[in-house]
This record gives structure tokens, C-alpha cells and sequence, in this order.
């Protein structure tokens, strides 16, 4: 079966498809304002009448090389091609700044790289296990996650913690306007039919992001913009690269599972790995938030993983795991096929195929990042007085773009300006959008672990193991911002988040 | 050098300003030459989804019997299909734009306060297809038939979980009338989605879910959900009994589903909505349509006109009050001279 798949997928249409697919998804990824989640929409209608297996190379080329596109505008510009590349900018944008933006997207790019493959390994071996024990994830832990997602904002930036959750309450605030989950009732809508699919997430992040970004260097003089970059050193040295192998380890693991949680996303999985890492690195090649190498690897290699882990829901039930694989399920019955447990079984062969088109597809993007990379880091030597302008153009037609609607640029130039006010008062403008992303989501759970517990929401949280489990750890994170008891916790020996480094490298990682 | 670029701005104007005037004048379509360019399809759900397929499938046989025309899919979604039907209604009525929504959408905007528009603000093309829903527990669950199930639920109302996917939803509405003719009362839950619900559901943390068939037909064939009964008069699925077979009360209501359908704008020439209604007819008769709809458990409905109308007319007395009396609609369907069925 395997070699059966191989040999369909050694078709040099298949690989150049792939291989354009690649190209076309770093290329649109590192747009700002154009996402992978359209991309592959507009995918559909362009493979409709092509073979089911071209349509595949292309589409799975797209989504891979996208997720890693991605991180190139966040490192370059600060303003991220897609909510789960936001981390990506933390440390990237002020490696970039420090001239080292080179060996920043040369880090996104292998880390993607890692996690990919790592995330198909998973899909390869453990698709029907991992997919039994993202079952059992019901409303009670989904709320878990998404209240431990919800706190770590507050570990984000490196500013204060009380900041960050502000930033992030806003957010919140942001995600109730739409239609209620329950009932269907319009909030804050004022009587726009517009308005009532919420406020958008990718104009959102684009405004935050782009159009604030995009005043801010407006009005800082220019004779501070000239940066040289060390065009060469693309990778880092063999030894540190050794150093960070838990990090990424560990991230790809938390990329995959989330992955494989339908409807949470990689948004949450690169935000979660960029916190654990945060907390696990004791000694960064630099400060978080100032350039830490492992603070590029850490989200890159989660949001790559998460592609591989969406594809174990999809692939074993028929039920998507993200927006993409959604609408590659889509593709799926336009080629005539039935997603579901079946569809394995009855086109093994089709399983095989993916795995490969997608293992094609990493070492794809890994060589042809290489090359966008080096002509995309020129664009730090334009002048803003000319890129700026560009850059703005792009955030209106990538508002525009996602459904053809005024309003998504009026959001746009709202957040616009409300993320230059942030600035101005020194917020952080991460916490709002990944707010936003996990509002709609809380909301939801959180209706309805009261439904299914008719209001007795402790009472039957106490039930359920892995839910307790997390939600610990979640209210660990916030007592943890108690200086004392964290000393308590710290000499009680309860050294939680060290746990797997012990097991990974066989010493505590100080320098003793 | 100032006036020559004073004089090239006025220059781009005038032709803008000519173009605009001829773009305009471009809506004055020759009916029999018909259709003439590209027709753009509006489909208000997203890609990928169950109404995107069924568009996208379904349209080229159409283009085939208009003569080789082009038709364009285009995804507008947004406010349950109320952005995409806007749209459409804000585009010329030359039959170059046309709608493809469910009645789910359009046919309750009004009590759901969602839009003022309605099915009506468009003129009929053609019913595509029904899709009904099934009643389907898991694998291990303790019941077997669907009397069962009621039995169980009247035995301890509101007590068994029910998942559906949104509010207004064909899952939701299912679930409701579900409750209303069998007089069993369930804790009705909403997952934000078709396949969340599933998944949910094989997880445990649901225990009965009602949706169409092509989203479980998959499971079922593997053997990890059991379908307890279908909502129509007659079996479609081998050893799926019809409940409005198993179930007297049902009779009256079955078959019950949502239907996918194509319109356009109100003011469109009758004779452009016919040649469309024609070839959208003789496309649904086509065999490769037939093995699509075989393959996915759509009811080829291919109804237009005065049939179209009626078929709508009938469904929404049904779903309109059913979801003002669960509280789930804001507005009577009073307001909107729909009686009680």
C-alpha cells in the first residue's frame, strides 16, 4: 500500500504541484491580509475538475508552505500573516531589528520544517489512538484548555501580566459582538447584518498588526530605519541548534495534540508552546520578547504540527480539525469521496498518499523558503516611506478580500487605530487578537458545560479527570504570579513545568 | 508641465466617468442572446461545506444545458446567508447574478429577526435538493429502536442530551420537532457545528444527535453510530426505519428536511428565469446527477415555479413556529401571516 502510494506520488506533476503549492502558500502566507484560510478556499474551485491526487498536492503544498509564510511578515514587518504566526514576532521582529532576520526566518523555516514532519508522524502512526483520546475531550476540558489559553495571555509579552490581561479582556469584549451561540441573538450588532458573524479575526489581526504598525513608522523619524542585515548566517550554530531540541520537542507535541482537538486550532498551539518554552528555557540565547531563538522555534514548531494533527480528526471521523482541513474536506466529496472512519479503510492507498504529499511538501517549503527568504529580507532595506505605503494597500485588500465586505475594512481601520493607541500606551497588541480568537470559543464552552451540567458545573467537573487536570495547571499559572507562592512552590520541590526536561537532557539545563 | 497634468487628470476622468456610464448601460441584456457572459452563482454558505458541494456539483451539468455558459461559484457567507442573498438582491436583475441558499436561512431570517428579507424578496429558479436528517445515538448506547428512545426520554424528560449545531439549524430543528410529535422532552445543546456534534457525540459527551444523512452515513457504515430512524415516510437506508412509519404522530410531518435551492432577483425577466429553471431541470434529470445524489443520500426535489413556492410555502409554517415556541425566534411568525400548521 505504502509503495503503491509512492509510486503515484513520484509523478513529476505530482511533486512540481506540490512544489507550487509550496511556493504559492509561503508567497500568500507572507502577505500581510492575504491568509491560507482563503487560499485553499479559492483552492477548491480551481482543483474542482482536476484528479483527486493533484488537487491534493496542491492543496496540502499550500497549507504547509502557508503556516510557515506566515512567520515571515511577523518577523519582518511585526505584523503577523495569520493569528498562530503572532508569537512568531515576539522574538523574530527584534531579531530582525538586531540585523539578524536571516538567521530569525532561518529559524521559523526549519522549525516549521521539524514540526511538520513531526505532526505527519503522528497522522502516519498514532492517527486512531490520538484520535480516541481527542474524544473524550468534551465540553469540560475544551473549556479547560481555553481558560488556561485565556491566562497564559497574560505570560506573553514581557511587559506586566496585569497589562497583557487587560489587552486580552479587550479582546474578549471584542468577541462578543455577533450572534449568540445558543439562541442566535444579536450583540452589539447595531442592526448591521454585517456585524453579525462577529468582528472579524483576519481584518482584526490586520489592523492590530499592520495598519498600527504602519502609523507607527510613519510618524518615527526616518534616519532610524537603516538596517543592515547579516545576510548570511541562516542557521544557527550546530550547538546551540542541540540545545534547543526539547523546546522543540515539546512544542511539537503540544502543536500535534492541539491539532487533533477540533475547532481549537493553531492559534492556541503556538501560543501555549511559546509560554511552556518561556517557562522551560532557563537560559535563552537572549531575553524572551528581545530576540530568544527559542522563542521563533517554540510557536513555528507547534503551528506546523497542528497541520499534521488537524488531519488525524479529518482523516479517522470526517470532521475537520481546523478551517483548512474543513475545506479540504470539501475537496474530499468534490472528488467524490465519503470523509469518515470508511474512507481509510476503503482507499488505504489515499491515507499513504498524504502522508507523503506532506512529508513532500515540508522538505518542499524548507528549500524554497530558503530562496523567498532571501529576496523577502530585502524588504528591510526599503525605505518605510515607500514600504509602508505598500504595506497599508495590502492590509485594505486583504480586508476586502475574505468576503467582499465594507465592513471588514472598517474593522480593519478601527483596530487599526486602536492598536496604535495600544502602542502609544505602551499595551501589548498579541493578547487582543488572541482574546478575540478565544472569546467566541469560551463563550460556546462555557454555555454549554452549563447546559450539560444543568448548572451544576462543579458538580459534575469533578467527574471528569483530565478536566480537573487542566484546569490545575491553569490556576496554577495565575498563583504563580503570587512572588510567594511560587517561592513556596519552588522549594515544596514542585517543579512541574521542568518535568520533561530532566527526561530529555538529563540535567536540569543550568549552568551549575 | 502643470497643465499637462492637469489636463491628463481630466482626461482619466472622462473616461472613467464614459465607463462608468457604459458599464451601466451594459444592463440593458438581450433576452434571447441570453445568456450572453459569465453568470456569477452566489452560494451563502462557506467552502467545503454541504451546500457548496451540492452548488458546486451541480452547476456545471447546468452550464452544459445553457448552451456551454460559464457559471461561477462564489462563497459570500456571512449572518446565516443573509450577506450572500443581500448581495445578490443589490446586483442587476439581468440573471447574471444568481443565489443559491437553503431554506433553513431564508426562510426563517424573518422570526429569527436575522434580516428583514425573505424568500419571497426573490423569484424561485429551481429546488436542487432535500436533505433530510436521521436520529443517530452511538454504538453502545442503550437504545436500539427509536420507541425506545422516546420511551426513555418520557421516562426521565430532560434528562438525555442532545447535540445540535446552531441555533436554527437543521440539527436544531430536527431535535424540536423531534420533541413536539413524540412528546419526549431532551437537554438540547449547541455545538457551533455539524461535525463538532459528532464528535461530541462519539466522545460520549452527547448522547443523541439528529442530522442528514451524508454527514453520518460514514460512521454508520463503520459500524461506530447507530441511525434510529430517518424523518420520511418510506425507508431510504437499508434497516433504517422511516419515523414516519415507526411512529404515527409523525405521519403528517414527514418528510422533513431542509431544501437547497436557486434564485434570483425579483425583477428579473420571466423569460431569463425560465431558460434557467429549464436547463437548471434538465440538469437534475442527468444520470451523473442522479449517482451524485444516490452517493449522498439528496433527495432530487428539481421542483420550479408555482411548485417551488408551494414546496416552500408548506415548510415554513412548520419550522417558523416551532422555533418561536422554543424560544429560539424573537418574532411570531404571526407577524408575517404564516398560521400554525
Amino acid at each position: 500500500m505504502f509503495f503503491a502510494a509512492l509510486q503515484n506520488a513520484l509523478d513529476i506533476n505530482v511533486i512540481l504541484l506540490t512544489a507550487l503549492g509550496s511556493l504559492a502558500g509561503v508567497l500568500i502566507g507572507a502577505l500581510p491580509g492575504l491568509s491560507v484560510t482563503m487560499a485553499t478556499a479559492l483552492l477548491v474551485s480551481l482543483t474542482f475538475s482536476w484528479s483527486m491526487e493533484y488537487a491534493l498536492a496542491m492543496i496540502i503544498g499550500v497549507y504547509c508552505g502557508g503556516v510557515f509564510g506566515g512567520s515571515i511578515s511577523a518577523v519582518l514587518l511585526n505584523i503577523p500573516g495569520a493569528p498562530a504566526a503572532i508569537c512568531t514576532g515576539f522574538d523574530g521582529y527584534p531579531l530582525a531589528k538586531q540585523g539578524k532576520a536571516s538567521m530569525a526566518l532561518g529559524l521559523a523555516r526549519i522549525g516549521s520544517f521539524i514540526g511538520g514532519l513531526v505532526g505527519v508522524f503522528f497522522l502516519a502512526l498514532f492517527a486512531p489512538p490520538i484520535s480516541s483520546i481527542a474524544l473524550s475531550f468534551g465540553p469540560f476540558e475544551y473549556l479547560g484548555l481555553i481558560a488556561l489559553g485565556l491566562i497564559t495571555i497574560g505570560n506573553l509579552s514581557e511587559g506586566s501580566f496585569i497589562k497583557a490581561i487587560l489587552a486580552g479582556l479587550c479582546g474578549l469584549l471584542l468577541s462578543t459582538v455577533g450572534m449568540d451561540p445558543v439562541y442566535g441573538i444579536p450583540r452589539f450588532t447595531f442592526g448591521s447584518m454585517h456585524l453579525l458573524s462577529g468582528i472579524g479575526l483576519i481584518p482584526s489581526l490586520i489592523g492590530f498588526f499592520g495598519l498600527s504598525e504602519v502609523i507607527v513608522q510613519m510618524r518615527t523619524p526616518s534616519n532610524k530605519h537603516q538596517i543592515i542585515d547579516q545576510m548570511g548566517k541562516v542557521i544557527p550554530k550546530m550547538k546551540t541548534f542541540i540545545k534547543m531540541i526539547p523546546v522543540i520537542l515539546r512544542s511539537s507535541v503540544i502543536g500535534a495534540w492541539i491539532g487533533a482537538l477540533p475547532g481549537v486550532g493553531g492559534t492556541i498551539a503556538s501560543f501555549l508552546a511559546y509560554d511552556n518554552a518561556k517557562k522551560t528555557v532557563k537560559n535563552p540565547t537572549q531575553p524572551f520578547g528581545k530576540g530568544a531563538y527559542e522563542g521563533v522555534v517554540a510557536p513555528e514548531v507547534a503551528n506546523n504540527a497542528m497541520v499534521g494533527g488537524a488531519m488525524i480528526p479529518l482523516l479517522t471521523l470526517g470532521i475537520p480539525g481546523d478551517a483548512v482541513t474543513a475545506v479540504m474536506m470539501g475537496a474530499f466529496i468534490v472528488h467524490g469521496l465519503q470523509p469518515g472512519p470508511m474512507m481509510m479503510i476503503n482507499s488505504a492507498d489515499l491515507f499513504w498518499y498524504i502522508i507523503i504529499l506532506f512529508i513532500l511538501a515540508n522538505f518542499l517549503f524548507l528549500f524554497i523558503g530558503l530562496f523567498v527568504t532571501k529576496y523577502f529580507t530585502r524588504v528591510l532595506s526599503v525605505r518605510p516611506e515607500t514600504l509602508m505605503p505598500i504595506v497599508s494597500v495590502l492590509c485594505f485588500v486583504g480586508a476586502y478580500a475574505i468576503r467582499n465586505s465594507m465592513i471588514d475594512i472598517i474593522i480593519m481601520v478601527g483596530a487599526g487605530l486602536l492598536g496604535y493607541f495600544f502602542k502609544q500606551i505602551k499595551f501589548p497588541v498579541g493578547p487582543v487578537v488572541i482574546g478575540l480568537v478565544l472569546g467566541g470559543m469560551a463563550d460556546g464552552e462555557l454555555r454549554r458545560v452549563s447546559m450539560i451540567s444543568e448548572g451544576n458545573i462543579l458538580g459534575m467537573l469533578i467527574t471528569r479527570p483530565i478536566a480537573i487536570v487542566i484546569f490545575l495547571f491553569a490556576l496554577l499559572q495565575v498563583l504563580d504570579q503570587i512572588g510567594a507562592f511560587k517561592r513556596w512552590r519552588k522549594r515544596a520541590g514542585l517543579k512541574i513545568f521542568g518535568v520533561f526536561r530532566k527526561s530529555f537532557t538529563g540535567s536540569s539545563g543550568r549552568k551549575d | 508641465m502643470k497643465n499637462f497634468r492637469k489636463s491628463i487628470l481630466i482626461g482619466v476622468l472622462v473616461l472613467l466617468t464614459a465607463g462608468f456610464a457604459f458599464a451601466a448601460g451594459q444592463q440593458e441584456a438581450n433576452v434571447d442572446a441570453y445568456p450572453e457572459r459569465e453568470i456569477e452563482a452566489v452560494i451563502t454558505w462557506g467552502a467545503g461545506g454541504l451546500t457548496d458541494n451540492i452548488a458546486r456539483n451541480f452547476l456545471p451539468l447546468m452550464e452544459e444545458e445553457l448552451g456551454g455558459a460559464s457559471i461561477v461559484p462564489q462563497n459570500k457567507t456571512g449572518a446565516s446567508g443573509a450577506v450572500g442573498s443581500q448581495y445578490v438582491m443589490s446586483q442587476a436583475a439581468d440573471g447574471y447574478t444568481v443565489l443559491i441558499t437553503t431554506t433553513e436561512s431564508c426562510g426563517v431570517w424573518n422570526v429569527m429577526g436575522t434580516s428583514d428579507m425573505d424568500v419571497n424578496d426573490f423569484t424561485p429558479v429551481m429546488i436542487l435538493t432535500g436533505l433530510n436528517p436521521s436520529c443517530y445515538v452511538r454504538e453502545d448506547a442503550p437504545w436500539n429502536t427509536i420507541e425506545e428512545l422516546v420511551a426513555d426520554a418520557k421516562s426521565r424528560p430532560g434528562k438525555i442530551i442532545s447535540g445540535y449545531a446552531a441555533p436554527g439549524s437543521l440539527g436544531h430543528v430536527s431535535g424540536l420537532l423531534f420533541s413536539k410529535y413524540s412528546e419526549s422532552e431532551f437537554n438540547m445543546v449547541p455545538f457551533g457545528g455539524g461535525g463538532k456534534v459528532m464528535a461530541a457525540l462519539l466522545g460520549g459527551h452527547v448522547e443523541v444527535a439528529f442530522n442528514p444523512l451524508v454527514s453520518t452515513i460514514g460512521n454508520f457504515q463503520a459500524g461506530k453510530i447507530k441511525i434510529l430512524s430517518t424523518f420520511t415516510n418510506e425507508e431510504i437506508v437499508d434497516g433504517v426505519p422511516a419515523l414516519g412509519s415507526e411512529i404515527p404522530a409523525f405521519k403528517e410531518v414527514m418528510p422533513y428536511g431542509i431544501m437547497v435551492m436557486m434564485m434570483v432577483h425579483k425583477d428579473t425577466p420571466k423569460a431569463i428565469v425560465d431558460k434557467l429553471a429549464n436547463a437548471a431541470v434538465k440538469a437534475s434529470a442527468t444520470p451523473t446527477w442522479k449517482a451524485f445524489c444516490d452517493k449522498y443520500y439528496l433527495e432530487i426535489i428539481a421542483k420550479t415555479g408555482n411548485d417551488f413556492q408551494k414546496a416552500v410555502d408548506a415548510w415554513k409554517p412548520l419550522t417558523t413556529w416551532l422555533l418561536y415556541d422554543a424560544g429560539v425566534a424573537t418574532k411570531s411568525p404571526e407577524e408575517f401571516n404564516i398560521a400554525r400548521d
